[in-house]
């Protein structure tokens, strides 16, 4: 058994606190990282909460038309997905390439799919 | 931890609903039962229990029973295919010919395909047999949701608590007894979550390993359909019958077929394991008996030889903001139509999860597409390093229903996430039970395509334990 493990076998960890005891920046230097410091830690954090109008004014751009009702729903819930965005990394590379791919499609027919509308 | 109890009042005197795909497989080659009869007996069994389970929304009985006396027949002339006479259930996000095929949606409640998926024409190829389309949440997304046409799925394990999302009827029934295996689907982990919080295997295999024409989309850039099982082999058995090739799905990925039973059998000698610890303990709290649950069962593959190494990758944070952000545009450009002419008829949930998805930019959804590669080769590192990466199956056992609560607009960040991001093959299987007697997980990942290696610790882990064993009774109630 190793290091590790013998500690998860007797419930401690290498800090000698239960392994319930939440030490995860003390544990986090024995873990080998595969974690690279690199490009992108600037992000859109500092710019201030959207406004209702602004929500509003974005709702119309997208094409909705939504009650009030609805309209306080999206107030509601977008802040937090906003402040997920604003989250993302920004700062990357010219070159640093987003997770696409494009493979020849084999079939160029039409593919009679269920149009999944009533 | 607690004992739960392996005395189950809630079984029959036929005792097939326990009895594993492969289980059942041996039945059938020795004639020691029939299709037929095992259909009736979990028609039996579900009759019963799913008054309270609602772990179907369509069933399907005049289908599982022309097919199981077909599979009689095959038997009898020794023309059998892979899983002949196996009842199984469809997340009701894949397409059905002929059956009520809704999303748990009432945008679409009398949708009724013209085709199969892919996947149950490959099930019915297989000489599987359909018992019915299960409960989900609103296209696999959300939830769960007391305003939609059906009500939600409950957990076998305990009355009055959720199975899971979004697979959540799937883990259910598949825990209950009423099918050995259901199809489920998994963007973020709604196979691998149900089957934690049911206290059965559940499998995200390799992303374009197996096809998703004919389902429902959630994110189309994430989607993958997956088995739920009540053991590793039987996962590795049904992945076997609906992986492959199809060139009507753009991210199927031609290539030689795996054999997923092929290393079974050897063990973890020499076996590497990745124990990433911070993702349960450390950048989210987890429920006290998660990580000494899931540390035993390291201790248990340790003990059989394999080389376990604590890792460090990136905070689940970092995971769950790139992955909501492309999934919620993807759902929204998927939606849209619906979304500019009936909002309305969307649920609750479902709406306030994916509206949001109209006002995220384009140049955000290409800032989560850059991060996801960036993320992905960490884990590509990662797998050079280890065979295997193992972590805690989810953060907490089973949540108690609560109808008059509003399901926060994002969640603490997954812990199955991150494999979605990669790409590659990830799964949940039982380790033990919480204190509330609610199943736990561990959770298991590997490279992309190298199911083989997942399955092989998988296997050896269930060979050394009996958590898979057990079956639940409390939450079991006519």
């Amino acid at each position: 058994m190793n290091d590790a493990t013998r500690r998860a076998s007797t419930g401690r960890s290498s800090t000698g606190r239960s392994s319930t005891g939440r030490a995860s920046t003390a544990r986090a230097s024995t873990a080998r990282s595969f974690v690279e410091p690199g490009p992108g830690q600037r992000t859109l954090d500092g710019l201030p909460p959207s406004t209702r109008q602004d929500i509003e004014r974005m709702a119309k751009q997208a094409g909705l038309s939504l009650d009030v009702a609805l309209m306080d729903e999206l107030c509601t819930s977008y802040p937090a997905f906003e402040a997920m965005v604003r989250r993302l990394p920004r700062a990357r590379d010219r070159f640093d390439e987003p997770a696409h791919h494009l493979v020849a499609p084999t079939r160029v027919g039409a593919l009679e799919p269920d149009s999944g509308k009533d | 931890m607690s004992e739960a109890a392996s005395a189950n009042p809630a079984t029959s005197a036929s005792g097939f609903e326990f009895q594993t795909v492969s289980g059942l497989l041996a039945l059938f080659r020795s004639g020691a039962a029939s299709p037929v009869e095992v259909v009736r007996d979990l028609s039996a069994r579900i009759d019963t229990y799913d008054g309270g389970l609602h772990c179907f929304v369509t069933r399907t009985p005049e289908i599982a029973l022309a097919r199981a006396r077909a599979a009689e027949q095959q038997w009898q002339r020794g023309e059998a295919g892979a899983l002949t006479g196996i009842p199984y259930g469809l997340k009701d996000v894949i397409c059905t010919a002929g059956v009520l095929t809704t999303g748990q949606s009432k945008i679409l409640q009398h949708h009724i395909p013209q085709h199969d998926s892919a996947v149950e024409e490959k099930l019915k190829d297989s000489g599987a047999l359909l018992m019915g389309k299960l409960t989900t949440f609103e296209f696999a997304h959300g939830g769960p949701s007391w305003d939609l046409p059906w009500p939600p799925a409950m957990n076998p394990w305990k009355s009055g608590y959720m199975p899971g999302a979004t697979s959540s009827g799937a883990g259910a029934a598949v825990a209950a007894g009423f099918l050995p295996a259901a199809i489920g689907t998994d963007t973020g982990g709604s196979i691998r979550m149900p089957a934690a919080m049911c206290g059965i295997v559940g499998v995200k295999p390799t992303y374009g390993l197996v096809s998703r024409r004919g389902v429902l989309p959630n994110t189309f850039t994430f989607d993958a359909c997956g088995p739920m099982t009540r053991t590793v082999e039987d996962a590795a058995l049904v992945l076997g019958a609906i992986a492959g090739f199809d060139d009507a799905d753009i991210s199927s990925v031609e290539r030689a077929p795996i054999d997923f039973m092929r290393d079974l059998a050897l063990g973890v000698r020499g076996v590497r394991i990745g124990w990433v610890r911070h993702w349960y303990d450390g950048d989210v709290s987890c429920h006290p008996d998660v990580a000494p649950a899931v540390e035993q069962a390291l201790t248990v593959l340790a003990e059989a030889g394999a080389i376990i190494e604590e890792i460090r990758l990136s905070d689940l944070l970092v995971y769950q903001d790139c992955k909501t952000t492309i999934s919620i545009t993807e759902m929204f450009s998927a939606y849209e139509h619906e979304f500019r002419t009936r909002p309305q008829d969307f649920g609750l949930m479902f709406r306030n999860k994916v509206l949001s998805g109209a006002l995220i930019r384009a140049e955000d959804y290409f800032q989560a597409l850059r991060q996801r590669l960036w993320l992905s080769r960490e884990l590509t590192r990662a797998f050079r390093a280890c065979d295997v990466i193992a972590t805690a199956g989810w953060m907490t056992p089973a949540d108690p229903a609560r109808p008059d609560k509003l399901e926060k607009f994002l969640r603490p960040p997954n812990i199955t996430t991150p494999f979605n991001i990669g790409g590659g093959p990830a799964m949940n299987l039982p380790c033990g039970f919480s204190r509330e007697g609610l199943p736990l997980s561990l959770q298991l990942a590997a490279a992309h395509f190298d199911e083989p290696m997942m399955f092989r610790v998988g296997h050896a882990f269930q060979q050394m334990t009996d958590w898979h064993t057990r079956h639940p009774s409390e939450g079991m109630t006519q």
